[in-house]
């Protein structure tokens, strides 16, 4: 892989082969992507049973890479995902037994239906890219990203992740119905054969992790810094809210971009992939305040509303402010 | 120098622009209102604009300027208070409740001149807070606009002639502009565009600003092409804007309590105040005399009243004639408006007054007659005294005044000038007895070395005596002036005399039948209305009383006089009564209805003459062809023919330009990256002409997507290539890229001038 073109080529065929299984989600899918492609985590907020875990498999499976589920469940321990140790009674020691973090993609299924230890163990895994278990501190894979999904925050028995944990997932998506059309040839296939099962993978698990280099030196000029800080500046200056954008969002929005772009099969960023990502990269680091209740807005109309309201960069000279 | 300050020169240079220019707004009211204090005003400006730089927070500004407002009210009404006394401040806050219930009841003209003063001043200084706002936000075009606008009105709407402030305002203003943008090019622009010195900046701008102002001076400026509008609004029931005494500094005629300070101009305010019915022939209508004269004006004693409840208090609290005195017993009714003051208005001397429910009183100092409460009459029923004076008895009269007259009406201010009493002196000397002295003097002030007029009146400076400015200095004036003037000029020769109000006998309105005590009268009604408010003069003859003399030209006087008499007096007098009193009848309707005397008819007369005759030397400027009038023909073609090239290069720089910048695409090289970019730049423009416009938050993609075919496929390709110069960080262009670019353009401007082509067809 050497050019920008060629990763472009592959994620295109990728997409093209994941969407064989998940119907009329292209969009969806390719921020799944990109999310992959920049190292990053995704949440997805959705009522159950719009094709959350079909979709992760079907992306797992495609890249040949091992695929983890976790149901969390409010009797959820930590060892429960971690892994544990066992004594072996026969070679008269302790053995480690990995639990299902030690996958490279994991689907952690209704995240906020456990308690608050537990869904820190994942996000510990999450952000240090290693756990701790019997003071043993064991590294994931190299390749490693969660998928979380949670029920919308009003539904009964949930803990809401706190802000400092939603700061961690890259993107936060929602899937959504299907349209009427796409729903239909869902109908139509046949009952006794998944497509799920018979997919191929088309990439390898180090394909990802070469893409997760070349995406990282995409080129993003001073004027598209500018204008993504621009874009910040604005979540911590607007009137409607009271929490604006971490630095660490800040980060992941850089990374989010440079992803987008390198999908795109373009070695710079420009301003479009800042717009296509800005919404699912910064609505769920914003804390609205009351008056966004009265205007009966919610975050991702704001964080949308900035992005229409901010200048953007379209010569050379503009660059420094 | 550092930028900062920079900042804080220029910014400096510009407050004190604005405040010149605040200056120059308010420079007029100097000359047309009461608030006539050059020094207090700049200083009110200067200490504003200063605390406006200063950028002092808006409570302190705003507390300062209440402050300056105190100061200026106590400067210009309660002078003779001391100024840290609450006693003014009361005063002042009474008078501001007064007026406030006075606007409640919609009597909008009769606002104290205190009030509108205060109001004025408040007003004043809310636009310099205006001005702060704008200052501030450097908006500084809302600030000149509202100080050429209220330039053009104070020209338009009074006396002022604004012409050289205008001029004078639009220079400041364009340098001020020229300032501003200045600094913002040295400053806040980028790096690139910013400006290194002022020098050619400056020489730039003061010359377009000099050519403005040649051609501004240059334009024929033909006189005004309608009437001043102020008598529309006039018409308009704009009542207060003309007859409010403060704004337009002009003084009502009307009936005021307030005769402490005198001067002005005043206008003509026709509001009925009350219709008189008289059986016999009308005569002044008084309502008070005042003794007491300040320099200023008449000053208001201690009111002592004095209850009126029979014949007798009446005639001898209001008398005014003795033995020698004729009189003729009449009747007289009196209606008042509802407009009207608390007065009751009587003329010769009252025997008996009647108002419906009410109880009269006497003001013991200046023979007022007022109801007991104060309270406005609706009607008034008057049996009086009308007098006939003996001209004869009057010149033979030897007897020395009464020492009690003499203490009271011989007062002068200790600081009257000594021109005024020698003028008194010198004009009585010849004359061996007071009637023909005080003819004297009245016939000096009836001469046309004075003029009579209601407008352009010069208000007395603070330190200038009222009847020594009218007699030396402006020689214009109305009633009060000459009345004034004749009042003190008697006494200082040593004549008793002193100073009435009231009005003239008004318009006759019409022949009335009315029953009075169960007897029916014939009456002769006629209408007062604020117009007619007067004052006049009355001299003490020992054996006679108190004798009335007309002083002001234009007006005749009602008393009647009998004997035969060398001076001009006699044919207004008249030894047959019956017909005097007709004569003097008309003279009076005369003199009410139509203002405009003789002197006035004759001043108009040289003005006209005045303009023929400089039409006349126009004309002949205009026939005999001087060198100097082809270069102004040529000046004002090039010019005009240059303003309308820029007027139609303006209209029509959508086509032209569009088709400058095409050709630019189409030739301009295509080396290096930056090539590229500021043809993609231009072609952009060319959209944006053809009602295609980019707004800022699109992206370049975006756009090219929304725009779609009708800016041309090639478009979308071109947009891709700028985004790589742009955005990578390789901006280099290969020899390959660029021949590619230049098919794509070719292929695009074809595409254009084809559409173009289309919309013609």
């Amino acid at each position: 892989m050497n050019s920008s073109i060629e990763a472009h080529q592959m994620i295109s065929e990728l997409i093209d082969h994941v969407e064989t299984v998940v119907v009329g989600k292209r969009k969806i899918v390719k921020l799944m992507i990109t999310a992959l492609v920049a190292g990053g985590h995704v949440l997805i907020e959705d009522i159950p049973g719009v094709g959350k875990t079909v979709l992760v498999r079907a992306i797992a499976k495609s890249i040949g890479a091992d695929f983890k589920r976790i149901q969390f469940t409010p009797d959820l321990l930590p060892s429960d995902i971690t892994g544990l140790s066992i004594y072996n009674q026969k070679e008269a020691r302790f053995e480690f037994r990995p639990g299902p973090l030690m996958g490279n993609i994991i689907l952690a299924d209704e995240i906020n239906r456990t308690s608050p230890k537990t869904q820190s163990a994942l996000l510990e895994g999450m952000a240090e890219g290693h756990v701790t278990v019997d003071g043993i501190t064991r590294p994931l894979p190299e390749l490693f990203f969660v998928m979380a999904t949670q029920n919308p925050i009003e539904y009964e028995g949930t803990y809401a992740l706190p802000e400092a944990q939603l700061d961690r997932f890259l993107l936060k998506l929602s899937i959504g119905y299907p349209s009427r059309r796409d729903e239909l040839s869902l109908l139509d296939r046949a009952p006794d054969h998944h497509p799920l099962g018979s997919l191929a993978p088309i990439l390898g698990v180090d394909d990802i992790v070469h893409m997760r280099h070349h995406a990282a030196s995409v080129y993003v000029s001073e004027a598209m810094k500018n204008y993504l800080m621009d874009i910040v500046q604005s979540t911590r200056e607007h009137s409607l809210i009271t929490l604006g954008v971490s630095p660490r969002g800040t980060l992941g929005f850089l990374r989010a971009v440079q992803a987008c772009a390198f999908i795109e099969g373009r070695d710079y960023a420009i301003p479009d992939d800042v717009k296509s990502v800005a919404p699912y990269v910064l609505a769920h680091r914003i804390i609205l305040n009351q008056e966004a209740v009265y205007e009966n807005t919610d975050a991702l109309s704001v964080i949308q509303e900035i992005v229409r309201t901010t200048k953007v960069p379209v010569s050379l000279k503009e660059s420094v402010k | 120098m550092s930028e900062r300050l920079f900042t804080k020169l220029t910014n400096a240079v510009i407050y004190g622009l604005a405040g010149f220019l605040v200056w120059l707004c308010a420079k007029p009211l100097i000359e047309l209102t009461i608030l006539n204090s050059r020094p207090l005003l700049i200083f009110f400006i200067t200490v504003m604009m200063l605390m406006f730089y200063l950028k002092l927070p808006g409570w302190l500004c705003s507390s300062v300027c209440v402050l300056m407002i105190l100061h200026a009210v106590h400067f210009y009404f309660f002078y003779n208070e001391p100024l840290l006394s609450f006693d003014w401040l009361v005063q002042l806050s009474a008078d501001i409740g007064d007026n406030l219930s006075r606007i409640w009841q919609g009597e909008m003209g009769q606002m104290t001149d205190l009030f509108s003063a205060f109001m004025f001043y408040i007003l004043f200084g809310m636009i310099t807070f205006a001005l702060r706002y704008w200052l501030r936000k450097e908006q500084l075009i809302f600030l000149i606009a509202l100080a050429i606008v209220c330039s053009v009105l104070i020209d338009t709407m009074t006396v002022y002639h604004g012409a050289t402030s205008i001029v004078a305002m639009v220079a400041t203003a364009l340098f001020m502009l020229s300032i501003q943008k200045w600094q913002l090019f040295s400053l806040k622009y980028p790096e690139g565009k910013k400006l290194k010195s002022g020098l050619p900046w400056f020489a730039v701008s003061g010359f377009a600003i000099a050519i403005l102002l040649i051609v501004g001076l240059l334009m024929p400026k033909p006189g005004s092409q309608w009437t001043a509008p102020s008598n529309y609004l006039n018409g308009l029931g704009f009542t207060f804007f003309q007859n409010g005494s403060f704004f337009s500094g002009n003084q009502r005629i009307g009936y005021d309590e307030d005769d402490t300070r005198l001067g002005g101009s005043i206008g003509m305010d026709q509001t009925p105040l009350f219709t008189a019915a008289v059986s016999g022939n009308p005569g002044y209508w008084r309502v008070a005399h005042k003794d007491h004269y300040t320099g200023r004006g008449w000053s208001d004693g201690e009111r002592y009243f004095l209850p009126a409840s029979d014949r007798n208090a009446f005639s001898t609290m209001l008398s005014l004639y003795e033995a020698q005195t004729k009189t003729i017993n009449q009747t007289a009714v009196l209606r008042f408006e509802r407009s009207s003051p608390a007065i009751l208005p009587y003329t010769g001397e009252p025997k008996w007054v009647e108002v419906p429910g009410k109880r009269l009183k006497v003001d013991q100092l200046t023979s007022q007659l007022q109801t007991i409460d104060e309270k406005k009459a609706s009607s008034e029923i008057l049996d009086y005294a009308a007098p006939v004076y003996q001209t004869e008895k009057l010149r033979q009269t030897t007897e020395s005044d009464p020492e009690e007259i003499r203490s009271r009406y011989l007062q002068v201010p200790q600081d009257l000038p000594d021109r005024v009493r020698a003028l008194g002196r010198r004009l009585t000397a010849g004359h061996s007895n007071r009637y023909d002295q005080v003819k004297a003097v009245v016939n000096y002030l009836r001469s046309s070395r004075f003029k009579y007029s209601t407008d352009n009146i010069p208000r007395p400076s603070r330190n200038q005596d009222y009847v020594d400015q009218f007699l030396f200095e402006s020689k214009v004036g109305y009633c009060d002036n000459f009345s004034t003037s004749m009042v003190i000029l008697l006494r200082s020769a040593g004549i008793p005399a002193r100073w009435v109000k009231g009005f003239t006998s008004g318009e006759y309105q019409e022949q009335l039948q009315e029953k009075i005590n169960g007897k029916t009268v014939d009456l002769k009604q006629y209408q007062i209305t604020n117009a007619d408010a007067h004052s006049w003069g009355e001299v003490y003859f020992p054996g006679s009383g108190w004798v009335t003399f007309e002083p002001t030209p234009s007006f005749s006087d009602p008393s009647q006089f009998v004997a035969n008499s060398s001076n001009n007096r006699s044919s207004q007098s008249n030894s047959d009564q019956s017909s005097g009193n007709s004569e003097t009848a008309e003279n009076q309707q005369d003199a009410s209805s139509q203002k405009d005397s003789e002197s006035s008819r004759q001043a108009k007369d040289r003005t006209d003459q005045q303009t023929e005759s400089v039409q006349k030397k126009r004309h002949s400027a205009k026939a005999t062809p001087g060198p100097g009038i082809h270069w102004q023909y040529v000046g004002w073609t090039a010019m005009s023919v240059l303003l309308i090239g820029i007027i139609v290069a303006w209209l029509t720089r959508k086509k032209w330009l569009r088709a400058v910048y095409i050709r630019r695409i189409q030739n301009n090289p295509l080396g290096s990256s930056q090539d590229f970019q500021k043809i993609y730049r231009l072609l952009l423009l060319v959209l944006r002409f053809d009602g295609m416009k980019r707004s800022e938050s699109e992206t370049l993609r975006e756009y090219a997507k929304r725009v779609g075919t009708a800016a041309g496929e090639e478009l979308f390709w071109l947009t891709e290539r700028y985004e790589q110069m742009i955005y990578s960080n390789n901006h280099q262009l290969t020899l390959s890229d660029s021949e590619h670019i230049r098919s794509l353009l070719d292929r695009w401007i074809n595409s254009q001038r084809s559409k173009i082509k289309r919309v013609k067809e």
